[in-house]
């Protein structure tokens, strides 16, 4: 059962693995792999970014647990705790998406004793960080300063959930880094994360696996810019340094790497500046988007052919630089990746939410549905999964198409099927009577029909199939390609 | 057949006047509950393998609109009755009326039992009343 180990590291790393939750619960296929370990690294325990990507994890966990493995379908990829992999007899591994930093509640001065430290010591700690470095509470992770990440991060391999990690990997199990280069936490966290993993004279078990496993990592450089604000901690003006420092590290101490992904945008509107805490919550965006699609497509080749001529070094491109990014913008290789599955995605979920709830309507009756929306829990994670203000598919794409630059494929204002996948509505035949489309008429018909045929006693298993076989075959019917 | 269908709609009482009651018997009662059955057959069909099946429309599947055919099969069963009665030309006498009642009555149970054994056949409205 190969698994693959997603180090997300950051508030990058956090909110590219929410896209992934994303497109794995449309159903995007992740071949090579029967499940994901999402490990988030991120001694920010208060981020909200993090916060609301494990939200959704947990609720992904759930339903795929209802779920169960499928061939195909939305929620068709088991994703797992580190310690849900396998039973931990220690039990100092807890059951959780985050790695544990223990409550590092104490400012990087008292983290490394400087108070204890020889004169000499304490010349070189001056030398290597500024005051503020210093008096930084680690609380809030590491505040866009590599050089305080690289030290408190180094100790994570002697962490009891590296030891872990270590004792369960595999062989045919795959790693991946997910981080960005212009912060703190990842830009700190990915090379050390890489070198220890990597490392010849490793303490960790199963080292010659660890080695040898299949590994991948996508860098994020500066895609956004913060507000410039009076005393802010983080000034987005230095991005670019940053970027420029860290990559000419990485030219020559990234060892072990099977492929690397670059990706990069022009800043438009600035984020709020949060440096951390509950407040740091940005919206989605279409690079994190594609960070997890790198992921996809680290998965879709084999071993042999990651390690023929490697590393391989990956780009990505737009069709055309547009501002509000369609389909029709995407690459054929991405398009053939996303378009039907996040179509058949944002047609459940529009369904799900303007008529599952009102449907009398032969389907809904033999699910049972009013009374499972009502009162099976399972029905409510779902419903929490796709309509939460915080973390749910509705918010998550609304984010998508506000931000700057906007991924905007569907219009999320109308209520007609027809019409929600921008530059492609759907075509109504003027001379049929009969034909609207896509019309609530005829998802209903084809939910009556579909029903019959799924032999399937769970109720909930039974309607995510069925959703997942109508809203197929309307894009085959009706959409066709995009 | 005439047995049967005596037995049926004289629950109501004897027909009226009775010089007619041979006509009724042999002729108006097997025609009415013929036409009843059969009309309301034919009105489940339409409304549950027809509209809801091979038309493909799932909209009009609810409680209300399987209504609207209930009380149409009444109302055309009313009219059957009073239809029949003058084409046999019986005189004319307000038992028409009772039996025209009694015809839509019996027209509603046709509909609901026929509604109960074939529902499950269609697709949108295989569970329409209940």
């Amino acid at each position: 059962m190969a698994k693959l180990f997603l180090f997300g590291i950051g508030g990058t790393g956090s909110r590219v693995i929410r896209s992934l939750t994303m497109l794995l619960a449309a159903g995007v296929d992740l071949p090579n792999c029967d499940r994901v370990v999402p490990i988030i690294i991120d001694p920010d325990a208060h981020n909200g970014d993090m916060n609301r990507t494990v939200q959704l994890l947990q609720s992904y966990q759930q339903i795929y647990k209802r779920l169960g493995p499928r061939e195909e379908g939305f929620f068709k990829t088991d994703i797992s705790t580190l310690s849900g992999i396998s039973q931990d007899v220690n039990g100092s591994v807890k059951d959780t998406f985050i790695f544990d930093f223990g409550g590092i509640n104490q400012s990087f001065r008292q983290y490394l004793s400087y108070d204890g430290l020889s004169v000499d010591s304490k010349g070189l700690v001056d030398l290597l960080f500024t005051q503020d470095n210093l008096e930084s509470p680690l609380t809030i992770g590491f505040r866009g300063s590599p050089n305080v990440g690289s030290i408190v991060l180094n100790k994570l391999v002697e962490s009891p959930e590296m030891r872990f990690f270590a004792d369960n990997f595999q062989d045919g199990d795959r790693v991946f880094f997910v981080s960005s280069i212009f912060g703190g936490t990842g830009a700190a966290g990915f090379p050390l994360m890489l070198k220890n993993l990597k490392d010849t004279n490793t303490r960790l078990s199963n080292a010659r696996y660890l080695r040898d496993a299949p590994t991948g990592a996508v860098t994020v450089m500066p895609y956004f810019a913060l507000q410039s604000e009076d005393n802010a901690v983080i000034d987005s003006n230095n991005f670019l340094t940053k970027t420029k420092a860290a990559l000419s590290y990485y030219e020559h101490n990234l060892q072990g790497l099977d492929a690397l992904y670059y990706l990069a945008d022009t800043p438009d509107t600035p984020y709020e500046n949060q440096p951390g805490g509950t407040q740091q919550k940005n919206k989605a965006h279409v690079i994190e988007l594609l960070a997890a699609l790198s992921i996809v497509d680290f998965m879709r080749y084999s071993p042999a052919e990651l390690r023929t001529g490697g590393p391989h070094f990956h780009e990505y491109g737009l069709q055309a630089d547009a501002p509000e990014i369609q389909f029709s913008h995407l690459p054929d290789e991405s398009r053939e990746i996303i378009a039907k599955q996040l179509t058949q995605f944002l047609y459940f979920t529009r369904y799900h939410k303007q008529h599952l709830p009102t449907d009398k309507a032969p389907y809904a009756d033999n699910l049972k549905l009013d009374y499972a929306m009502r009162n099976e829990p399972i029905f409510r994670e779902l419903n929490s999964f796709l309509h939460s203000q915080d973390s749910g598919v509705d918010q998550w794409l609304q984010e998508l198409a506000q931000n700057r630059r906007s991924f905007r494929p569907f219009d999320l204002q109308t209520d007609d099927f027809n019409a929600m996948i921008l530059g492609k509505p759907v075509e109504k035949k003027w001379n049929d009577f009969f034909n609207k489309g896509l019309s609530h008429n005829y998802l209903l018909d084809n939910l009556n029909k579909t029903e019959k045929s799924i032999q399937e006693p769970d109720n909930f298993r039974k309607m995510l199939e069925l959703f997942y076989d109508v809203t197929d075959k309307a894009f085959a019917e009706k959409v066709k390609v995009v | 057949m005439k047995a049967l269908f005596r037995s049926i709609y004289e629950i109501i009482g004897a027909p009226q006047p009775p010089a007619d009651t041979p006509v009724y018997r042999d002729v108006i009662f097997p025609n009415i509950g013929l036409l009843n059955l059969g009309i309301s057959l034919a009105l489940v069909l339409v409304f549950y393998y027809l509209i809801n099946r091979a038309l493909g429309v799932a909209t009009f599947n609810k409680g209300r609109h399987w209504s609207i055919f209930l009380v149409l099969n009444a109302l055309i069963a009313f009219v059957v009755a009073i239809w029949q009665a003058n084409a046999q030309q019986v005189t004319e006498h307000s038992y028409i009326y009772w039996l025209a009642t009694w015809n839509a009555i019996l027209g509603v149970f046709w509909f609901f039992i026929l509604s109960l054994i074939l529902r499950k056949g269609s697709t949108n409205a295989s569970t329409t009343p209940f």
